[in-house]
């Protein structure tokens, strides 16, 4: 076996580890949590007939292991569950809002990791310069102001007071792209601007060791002009350790839209996440961790595999990151 | 005795220059953290108002002398409030923090300690999936188990932040037992229980130092968003989330009720980025790139 | 200055005259070169001596400008290259590139960081290749293979695939020397080339350099702390000493009649087969001068046993000639 299908093997196996511990935590929510969830779900006025029917229903009146071996089952069996609350099929619930959430959170993320990459190798290459203050004080910027404060500010000035975009809702792209766009401009741009930060900072800072490094010095002596050297020699080399960070952006990602769907009102998975925290809808809530999880588990695999390919030292050799 | 103290105090000193040294917004930004600290330990003596008090006969009125902020739409006074609001924040954060890093350090001598045992999978496994889901999601789920209240709140915070002190110990202590002075004390027979609590322990706290202030910006943030959405800090109680979301109705009335506690926010995470950042460079500048 | 007896009808190939590099730090300006004067002539092998520390790595750096700028500058001198002055190209300049491997070569210390980890060995040699000779990639990788071939790489086509973390220390710094093969260059600069690898293979790429540099008629500068490494091979060595050449002369003077207390130092802790078992190494006392301030006496005095009045008063002595080669002595001059 060659050391890449090794390193591929082995992150696989840990990708279905965290899964499976997801899926326990998730399994955890409603058993464990204090008071009574199934009463919480129907509502307090159901009689204690209907509590009673409710708990058959969600198995949760058979003994724990069984209990675990029919959410596992449901759940390769790509059945998520009822919301009691919703009083709907859970996977239809997210079938409706996940692609509202892709269609926000695919072009953050995309702006982010071009941006953030375009950004950080300017700074680097640029460094002391103007450009770099004024980026470098960006980054630091917008790891400080609060996203909710600044939705808020862009809400009411570019849509109330100026009127340029509208302030609140969606629109999806195969009704009206155009309107949807203008629907995304806020949004997107606020969702992205922390993993942008993030990923320009972890690009300046890698291209700034690479460019002191003997190889680049070898290059040089060599007379290999100096464009070669920062754009392709050194960024090459400072971009694989960014794929790491970049995978530490997807949590963000869903983070930020949780917050951003919240203040423009954009029936995603976001919001809810929200909504069902305040509906107690547990029976949602675990399907969503476990779906947030897979979903973040299966990119950083994907961009664990990416990293693989790309370094020759874990392409070729032995041992792993 | 009093030779090695004295060397002790030049260090303490010449770290500090050290880390003053690093320009004009190091100071700046150690100045704002210690503005605020002065502002919530001294807020009662500092303001005549209740934060609390509800005073419909002076509901949204402007910045003047009394109320240098004005006053929200209960007539209370914006300056108090944020006055008492970074009290609850930072007591919040901080005691997060501090709960998280003790956790957070411990689980992560023992991985990389312990490499290879059933506990370092575990624990390493643990830190993938809590860090699979965004912190805030983390803090939610927490709460629903622990309720809302100030200690609810803390312990939720402090959980999403024990992963990142897990990482980062795990990474400067594996990379310390290859140390040669590690295996000179493993060779001279030193219990393991003393190399991990005398040496590896003490050598990987400049980093978690760090972290710690790196974090402290980040609670803050998660804090204010918490109570922003009304799940953090509770009414009648002042935060600065609170008062974004009480305030923004009122944006083009009485800007500053919303401007004043976003702008606190920024302050003082920012401070505490850049202090984090400073404190790195000075400490251990190889960790520059993994916090 | 004159040409020397044992130059005669050989023509210079670089002369470096009054050289100063200083590095800019928080804690001030470091005089890492003091106005260093030397010369190499064509088909030579040069020797720079000294302790790490004494300069004589950025006075290197500097003929083909890589010093890092900022820290570093280049404050004042002259690097003629067949009589071209070098320090008034720009740095970054097309013009200063095309010398950059093509006419001087260097090899650095560390084989082990000094090739690109991500790129394959061929990719790294026929960039360079291409970079100086307007050939096709097909042709880069045939001139590329046949000079890993004369630095005695076994199977170089394979090697060309090759990652550098795949290769051992030694084998690297083969690649490095036939980076410098593959672009002809007329002058090869070696900066420690093999302090980096186990002793077993150290002489084994002296004396492929060697080869190389007496195959392809080029000039060759060793800078090494090791007087016993290029007592061997050099025709040349200047001496160097908080960032001034100290002393300078024919391998064969310099050895047998050293002038300058520090010379005479250094050879004194050079392990020797010939000496008496019993008789220890000596080592210099002191450590070398910090550069913060140019010295305004001769830099040696703290250090030097014959240390007397004129050293501490007289200021930095200059370069004179005695007994058949170079040396910056007051003693020495007194005496006279």
């Amino acid at each position: 076996m060659n050391s890449l299908t090794r390193y591929i093997l082995k992150r696989i196996l840990i990708a279905f580890f965290i899964i499976v511990l997801a899926g326990v935590f998730a399994f955890c929510v409603i058993r464990f949590v204090p008071g009574d969830p199934v009463r919480a779900m129907i509502g307090s006025d159901a009689d204690e007939a209907a509590v009673e029917a409710a708990r058959r229903s969600l198995n949760l009146d058979k003994p724990l292991f069984t209990q675990m071996q029919l959410w596992f089952g449901n759940i390769l069996n790509g059945n998520l569950g009822r919301s009691l609350v919703l009083n709907d099929s859970i996977n239809r619930i997210f079938a409706a809002r996940i692609p509202t959430t892709l269609s926000l959170s695919i072009p953050a993320f995309t702006i982010a990791i071009v941006f953030g990459i375009f950004f950080g190798t300017i700074c680097a290459t640029h460094r002391g310069s103007l450009i770099d203050q004024v980026l470098t004080v960006y980054i630091a910027g917008t790891n400080g102001v609060p996203i909710f404060w600044l939705a808020i500010l862009l809400m009411n000035l570019l849509g109330t007071k100026l009127g340029w975009l509208p302030v609140i809702g969606y629109v999806k792209p195969s009704e009206d792209l155009w309107q949807w766009f203008l629907h995304a401009i806020m949004p997107v741009a606020l969702i992205s601007l922390q993993p942008l930060a993030a990923v320009a900072r972890q690009v300046r800072t890698n291209m700034l060791e690479v460019i002191s490094q003997d190889y680049i010095r070898t290059a040089r002596a060599y007379g290999v002009s100096e464009t070669r050297i920062k754009y392709e020699y050194a960024l090459r080399n400072a971009l694989i350790p960014v794929i790491t960070v970049v995978g530490l952006q997807v949590p963000t990602i869903i983070g930020g839209s949780m917050l951003i769907e919240v203040c423009f009102s954009i029936a995603g998975m976001g919001r809810l996440i929200m909504t069902s925290v305040s509906n107690t809808d547990y029976l949602v809530i675990q399907a969503l961790v476990l779906f947030i999880s897979v979903v973040v588990v299966l990119c950083n695999l994907l961009l664990d595999i990416v990293y693989g390919l790309i370094d020759p030292r874990i392409r070729l050799s032995s041992g792993g990151k | 005795m009093t030779g090695k103290k004295t060397r002790e105090q030049s260090a303490a000193v010449q770290f500090i220059r050290r880390f003053f040294s690093r320009g004009i917004i190091v100071k700046a930004a150690t100045a704002i953290v210690l503005l605020f600290l002065v502002g919530m330990i001294l807020g009662p003596v500092l303001t005549p108002y209740d934060p609390n008090a509800i005073n419909l006969r002076e509901f949204l009125s402007e910045p003047s002398w009394k109320h240098w902020l004005g006053t929200d739409v209960q007539g209370r006074d914006v300056m108090t409030r944020i006055l008492y609001g970074a009290r609850v924040s930072l007591v919040a954060c901080f005691f997060a923090c501090l709960g998280s890093a003790v956790v957070g350090i411990a689980l992560g001598l023992i991985a990389a300690y312990w490499q290879g045992s059933i506990w370092e999978t575990l624990i390493m496994r643990y830190v993938d999936f809590q860090m699979s889901l965004p912190a805030m999601l983390i803090t939610i789920i927490a709460g629903l188990f622990l309720g809302y209240g100030l200690v609810a709140l803390i312990i939720a915070m402090g959980i999403g932040y024990i992963p990142s002190y897990i990482r980062l110990i795990y990474s400067v202590v594996i990379q310390l037992k290859e140390s040669d002075y590690v295996v000179a004390l493993r060779l001279a027979n030193v219990k393991s229980i003393q190399i991990v609590f005398k040496h590896l322990l003490l050598n990987s706290i400049p980093s978690a130092i760090v972290m710690f202030a790196m974090n402290l910006g980040k609670a803050v943030m998660l804090e204010s968003t918490l109570s922003f959405l009304g799940i953090g800090i509770q009414a009648p109680q002042a935060s600065w989330g609170t008062m974004v979301s009480d305030g923004y109705e009122y944006i083009f009335r009485r800007p500053v009720l919303c401007l004043a506690p976003g702008i606190c926010i920024t302050l003082l995470v920012i401070s505490f980025n850049i202090i984090g950042d400073s404190l790195r460079d000075t400490l251990d500048p190889r960790l520059r790139g993994r916090i | 200055m004159p040409v020397e007896k044992h130059e005669a009808g050989k023509e210079r190939l670089l002369e470096v005259n009054d050289l100063h590099v200083s590095f800019f730090t928080p804690a001030g300006e470091v005089h890492a070169v003091n106005g260093v004067t030397y010369h190499v002539n064509q088909e030579e092998v040069v020797a720079i001596v000294g302790e790490s520390g004494c300069g004589k790595s950025v006075t290197q750096m500097s003929v083909i400008q890589l010093v890092q700028t900022p820290p570093g500058k280049i404050i004042k001198g002259e690097v003629l290259f067949q009589g071209k002055d070098l320090l008034k190209l720009d740095r970054n300049s097309k013009e200063m590139r095309r010398y950059r491997g093509a006419e001087i070569s260097m090899i650095f210390q560390e084989p082990m960081t000094s090739l690109n980890p991500v790129f394959t060995i061929g990719k790294q040699m026929t960039d360079i290749i291409r970079t100086h000779q307007k050939v096709s990639k097909k042709e880069a990788v045939r001139i590329a293979v046949s000079a890993l071939e004369s630095v005695g790489i076994p199977e170089p086509e394979a090697r060309m695939k090759n990652y550098p973390f795949e290769l051992s220390g030694g084998m690297r710094q083969r690649v490095l020397i036939a980076f410098s093969v593959a672009c002809h260059a007329k002058l090869i600069i070696a900066d420690e080339p093999t302090t980096a690898l186990d002793v077993t293979t150290q002489a084994q790429v002296m004396e492929v350099l060697l080869g190389i540099v007496r195959e392809y008629r080029s000039s060759l500068v060793v800078v090494t702390h090791n007087l016993g490494l290029v007592s061997r091979y050099a025709d040349r060595i200047y001496v160097m000493y908080a960032g001034r050449v100290i002393e300078s002369g024919t391998t064969e003077e310099l050895l047998v009649h050293p002038l300058h207390p520090y010379t005479q130092g250094l050879l004194n802790s050079v392990p020797r087969l010939e000496n008496d078992k019993n008789s220890d190494l000596e080592p210099i006392d002191g450590a070398p001068p910090n550069l913060l301030e140019a010295p305004a006496c001769c830099a040696f005095a703290p250090r030097c046993p014959f240390v007397c009045e004129l050293c501490r008063t007289q200021g930095q002595p200059e370069l004179r000639k005695a007994a058949g080669h170079y040396v910056a002595c007051h003693r020495l001059n007194k005496e006279e």
